[in-house]
């Protein structure tokens, strides 16, 4: 009789053991969420969001005259971060594949030295994997000193494969103070 | 093959007959028997039911009319918050575990659950885990605030110092479901009757072992996005916040991967509930009974790919939306087989109309208005009119409270005779049937009204053109309320037996086919099953 029950008692542990298993690779697919979603989102333009990184220029040199598309450039300042922050001119017209560059003003005014990260966006998103930057101060944290006042450039240009439908696109610029809680 | 079972229970049976509050304590305290878990834990939701439950009163009584009456608003987002968190991690799923407990090993032919220890332990870490999570309302900057879905950054940047306590309160829930989950699955699969192939178990049965296999797939995922907030708020980590490169919208893709699953988890054990109640007051064989094992498993397997729609509104491309429109229309599918099987299971039966009848085929009627009106929140252009307005409150009390209270209060009704060896008083319960139907209707209808009208939900003050059916739903909502503690009273006096009816074994005319349980006496032994039994298979198959 006792060797049915250890039969048994082996049978469970297996399952349990096997379930337990599940509910260790469930919590780890959670966190596995996390670089998927951001992969996704860069990937496929996701809430207009880009990898965000440096391209050539030389690549794309002719530009595309038949078409002309007007550019918003819209800055959103985070509540925890005292910096004004705009962007220079607000509003431009490029035909794709023209570079252009927009200057954003910036000034600290806060009583310390603090290093903002901006976080870089594209509405309507399926215009986001069109949208390359030669240079842009969203590549890496940026320090100002308490007072201090500088421009921050942004370089970029359309890409000529950019979908017929879309004509009009916002650049938005979302400045955070990286030590914020 | 039981007699390990017997002799090691046998022993345990003799300390449960002390005397004293402390042999009482100890009792209840200590049990592994799969009956007093069962108990305990449909009491503790009971409980929590009824205190869920008066925190709507609170709600209901704030938006009798317009202004500010009784509650400032702070206090209002934590009422609404804790109504939904105790529902349905307090109320619901302890009360369908609580009846897997109960009907699991007398369905299965089994003794007793198969992992009797950590039953216990998955029961008892639930009192202490509510009571960490009530406790913080009387916290200094109050409660949880910020809904039962604690988006972030609500749950991170902008809430109460209390969040901490909301979260290990969540790990211990999740814990303590995780556990139940893994007993109900190693119970189906090894200590069923050996006559009795899968094929053959109960509907209940089926509902809950699928359900099991949610839970184990999407608790650790829950248990994740805790983590995360906690990470988020203490460790300087930024999975939810922009400014260290993380993203709030993220923080609902996890949820909601595990919320539609968890949806689902609240909803089939209610499904098998019906499907047992159905075939024996019309008399009948369940119509369809393998489609409806299909309809169930096809149903847990959309829940993993519908999450989205529950954030149309966020924003997402086209095609994703389109995607979990079309996937979430599809649901439609298995449930309207399994609604055409309950209404096949009745054509021609002969039907009688006891209470466990009444709430089950109400069940079926309101529950199907519920899914309609989630088919219309599916279509992702009318989704954008509808979210978060009252149409969703509407939509998702009509499959909760109409759909999983009313069949949690069908199984007490049907099996409560079985578990007292009492009948109780067919006048009253009938009488509870047809105020709660009207209590909840007249409640949870004109909310469609209000929400199609524009009436956002989680407000504590609305404009002057919805008063009028503000109070209509307040009344219902009164009513309603009101009418459990006569659900109380019934259950108490039966399991005193204060009604004076014994219950035959069989309990209803005509159970004896459709399940073990009733070839058991009314109240059964102490160790369901101490010989297999042999399942006979019915004729017509």
């Amino acid at each position: 009789m006792s060797t049915v029950v250890s039969q048994r008692n082996k049978k469970n542990h297996r399952l349990i053991a096997w379930l337990l298993v599940t509910v260790v690779v469930m919590f780890a697919f959670c966190f596995a969420m996390v670089p998927l979603y951001e992969k996704i989102c860069n990937e496929i333009g996701l809430l207009g969001k880009t990898t965000n990184q440096r391209v050539r220029v030389s690549n794309f040199s002719s530009e595309d005259l038949t078409r002309s598309i007007e550019v918003d450039m819209v800055s959103h300042v985070s509540t925890q971060i005292h910096w004004d922050f705009y962007p220079l001119t607000t509003k431009v017209n490029v035909h794709p594949g023209q570079v252009k560059r927009v200057d954003f003003y910036a000034k600290n005014r806060d009583d310390k030295t603090i290093v903002s990260k901006t976080v870089f966006s594209v509405t309507p998103s399926i215009a986001a994997p069109y949208v390359k930057k030669a240079e842009c101060f969203t590549f890496k944290p940026q320090t100002l000193a308490a007072g201090a006042i500088t421009t921050l450039p942004t370089i970029f240009f359309i890409d000529k494969d950019l979908p017929k439908s879309v004509t009009k696109i916002s650049l938005s610029y979302a400045l955070f103070d990286t030590n914020a809680k | 093959m039981m007699s390990e079972n017997t002799t090691h229970t046998a022993d345990h049976h003799d300390h449960h007959h002390g005397h004293g509050p402390i042999a009482w304590m100890s009792r209840w305290l200590f049990t592994t028997n799969h009956k007093d878990i069962g108990t305990l834990y449909l009491w503790f939701s009971f409980a929590m039911f009824l205190f869920a439950g008066s925190l709507a009163m609170l709600i209901r009584a704030e938006l009798f009319q317009p202004g500010q009456q009784l509650v400032d608003h702070n206090l209002f987002n934590e009422l609404t918050t804790m109504h939904g968190l105790i529902m349905v991690f307090g109320a619901v799923m302890p009360a369908f575990v609580g009846l897997a407990n109960w009907m699991l090993p007398m369905m299965l032919g089994a003794p007793d659950m198969a992992l009797p220890r950590m039953n216990n332990w998955s029961f008892w870490l639930l009192p202490f885990a509510f009571t960490i999570l009530i406790s913080t309302t009387f916290m200094e900057g109050g409660g949880p605030n910020f809904g039962w879905t604690f988006y972030a950054p609500l749950s991170t940047t902008f809430a109460p110092k209390s969040t901490d306590f909301f979260i290990f309160a969540v790990h211990l829930m999740g814990i303590s479901s995780v556990m139940g989950a893994i007993n109900i699955i190693v119970t189906i699969f090894n200590l069923r009757t050996p006559s009795m192939r899968m094929i053959d178990m109960p509907i209940f049965v089926w509902s809950w072992l699928i359900t099991a296999f949610l839970l184990i797939a999407v608790m650790p995922v829950l248990a994740g996005a805790v983590t995360m907030v906690l990470m988020d708020r203490h460790f300087g980590t930024s999975f939810f916040s922009a400014h260290g490169g993380g993203d709030p919208v993220l923080f609902q893709h996890i949820f909601w991967f595990f919320g539609h699953p968890e949806v689902y988890i609240m909803i089939l054990p209610a499904f098998g509930i019906v499907s047992e109640i159905i075939p024996t007051f019309a008399r009948k064989p369940l119509f369809g009974r393998v489609s409806m094992i299909y309809a169930i498993s096809a149903i847990a397997f959309l829940s993993f790919i519908v999450w989205a729609h529950h954030m149309f509104a966020v924003g997402m491309p086209v095609a994703a939306t389109q995607f979990f429109m079309y996937s979430t229309m599809i649901i439609a599918v298995p449930t309207g087989v399994k609604i055409f099987n309950w209404v096949s299971t009745l054509w021609k039966g002969s039907i009688t109309f006891e209470p466990p009848m009444l709430f089950a085929l109400a069940f079926v009627v309101l529950f199907t208005i519920g899914g309609f009106s989630g088919l219309m929140l599916a279509i992702v252009p009318v989704d954008f009119q509808y979210h978060d307005t009252y149409f969703v409150v509407a939509h998702f009390h009509y499959v909760l409270v109409s759909g999983a209270v009313f069949a949690i209060m069908a199984a007490a009704y049907y099996w409560l005779p079985k578990w007292t060896g009492y009948m109780y008083s067919h006048t009253l319960a009938k009488f509870h049937f047809w105020l709660s139907m009207i209590g909840m209707n007249l409640t949870f209808f004109p909310m469609h009204f209000l929400g199609l009208a524009g009436m956002p939900r989680r407000i504590p003050d609305y404009a002057l053109q919805f008063a009028d059916f503000n109070k209509i739903v307040s009344i219902g909502g009164f009513l309603f309320g009101a009418s459990q503690l006569l659900f109380l009273y019934i259950v108490i006096q039966t399991a005193r037996g204060r009604f004076g009816i014994k219950a035959t074994p069989e309990v209803w005319e005509g159970a004896a086919p459709h399940g073990f349980e009733w070839t058991l006496d009314s109240p059964p032994p102490h160790h369901s099953f101490t010989t297999p039994p042999v399942f006979v298979r019915p004729a017509h198959h």
